[in-house]
């Protein structure tokens, strides 16, 4: 029985060991402090040269893009807290809740709330937009969801209005601006085309400043 | 490969100053989200456009004006209409990843308010902000944001807001930068769309003087 107590520490140790340091995705415990300067990322032009230890910006990217917090004194990448991806932070954001960081503690009123459920989709809108050289059909939905307490109540509610654009690669927008306003037939309300009172640009009729318009 | 436009000081100043009565989000506005959205039959999506009046060249400019630039993950968003009922933004929890200038807790989340967001009024009519020529903030997607300080300046939202509501979000998404200004002649767009994250970073940190320690 000794010797299981010692043979299943070492299997831990070796295990660690042949694994290395954990990845950045893991949670680390609070102030765990991770040099990622030497870890390789895309390469970039050598643009820094204030930033020494970390000349390419490629050691802050890969920090940011994991979820870290950078020090550019320093070069050093630090996961904080007990919730490094945020998720813990952001349910108690979107429930109303206090958020305690040290902690990673939600303190959430009594009712022990549902998740939130969709109870309603309203759906209105529909408008064109010209995106990188196609034209996007778009229709928006006002969607409210709602969480319930246990015993039925509304805890909390919201709505978001909801756009979903689909296109069929008709093309649109063409070159852009450089014309400036003449006739050419392809664009589209909503973009940077002619102002004021386009036939095609409802929403420009009030402002039109640099040939972009404004409502009222 | 980023090319310097250089604007003559006296001419920002001068659009600065023409800008001014323009830059307050949505105050020329004069009846609430509520009335508009009963006058117009019960449902109201305004396609909000952002004054253009102040177009920054390029990052040195924009990280000039603002008093806080930060890298941050959008957690969540809430909508909130301002007190006068007349604009919406859309109050975004941001953990604070790098701070580029000003101060902010590192590794804390702060509030980032944008012009966006829904509501239902308890009469039932709708109302939807939509900004127009600018990509909605997403929750779990990393942004830079180029910000006025809240505590700074008197304000009618509760997060920091934005130092230009067109060039002041971009995001950084597979390493390389995504401006939410989607108006392809703007110079913002045209310089940094597609560039590397890093090379974009390092450029914004080449634009704000070093602190002393």
């Amino acid at each position: 029985m000794k010797r299981v107590f010692i043979l299943v520490p070492l299997i831990v140790l070796v295990i660690w060991l042949v694994n290395g340091a954990p990845t950045s995705r893991r949670s680390q415990p609070k102030d765990a402090v991770l040099p990622v300067a030497e870890t390789t990322a895309a390469a970039e032009p050598v643009s820094d040269p204030c930033n020494p230890c970390d000349p390419d910006g490629s050691g802050e990217l890969t920090c940011l893009i994991t979820g870290g917090v950078w020090n550019s004194d320093t070069c050093y990448c630090y996961y904080p807290s007990c919730d490094p991806s945020g998720l813990l932070e952001s349910q108690c954001f979107v429930t109303g809740g206090v958020w305690h960081p040290e902690s990673c503690y939600c303190e959430v009123p009594s009712c022990n709330p549902s998740a939130p459920v969709v109870t309603s989709r309203v759906p209105y809108g529909h408008w064109t937009e010209c995106h990188n050289g196609y034209l996007w059909e778009c229709d928006g939905s006002f969607v409210t969801y709602t969480m319930f307490c246990q015993n039925g109540s509304v805890f909390y509610q919201w709505t978001e209005y909801n756009p979903v654009c689909t296109n069929d690669y008709t093309t649109c927008g063409g070159g852009g601006g450089g014309g400036g306003g003449g006739g050419g037939g392809d664009c589209w309300y909503d973009l940077d085309c002619w102002c004021p009172n386009h036939g095609d640009d409802p929403d420009c009729e009030d402002y039109c400043w640099w040939n972009y318009c404004q409502l009222e | 490969m980023s090319q310097k436009i250089k604007f003559p000081g006296f001419a920002v100043a001068l659009l600065l100053m023409i800008a001014s009565s323009f830059l307050a989000m949505g105050q020329q506005v004069k009846s609430t989200l509520n009335d508009r959205a009963k006058k117009a039959g019960g449902k109201l999506v305004w396609r909000y456009r952002a004054p253009r009046s102040v177009i920054y060249p390029n990052v040195e400019e924009l990280a000039k004006r603002s008093d806080l630039i930060l890298v941050g993950k959008a957690l969540a968003h809430r909508s909130n209409l301002r007190a006068d009922g007349k604009f919406m933004t859309n109050d975004f929890l941001v953990r604070v990843q790098g701070v580029l200038k000003g101060d902010a807790p590192v590794g804390e989340s702060t509030l980032i308010s944008i012009p966006g967001g829904a509501r239902k009024f308890a009469d039932g009519s709708f109302a939807a902000l939509l900004p127009a020529n600018f990509k909605a903030a997403e929750d779990g997607r990393v942004y830079v944001f180029f910000l006025e300080d809240k505590k700074k300046k008197a304000s009618p939202y509760l997060g920091h807001m934005l130092v230009s509501e067109t060039q002041g979000l971009f995001e950084i998404r597979d390493g390389k930068v995504e401006p939410a200004d989607s108006v392809d002649s703007d110079p913002v767009v045209q310089k940094y769309r597609g560039m590397g994250a890093a090379n974009f970073l390092a450029q914004i940190r080449l634009a704000v003087p070093k602190k002393k320690k």
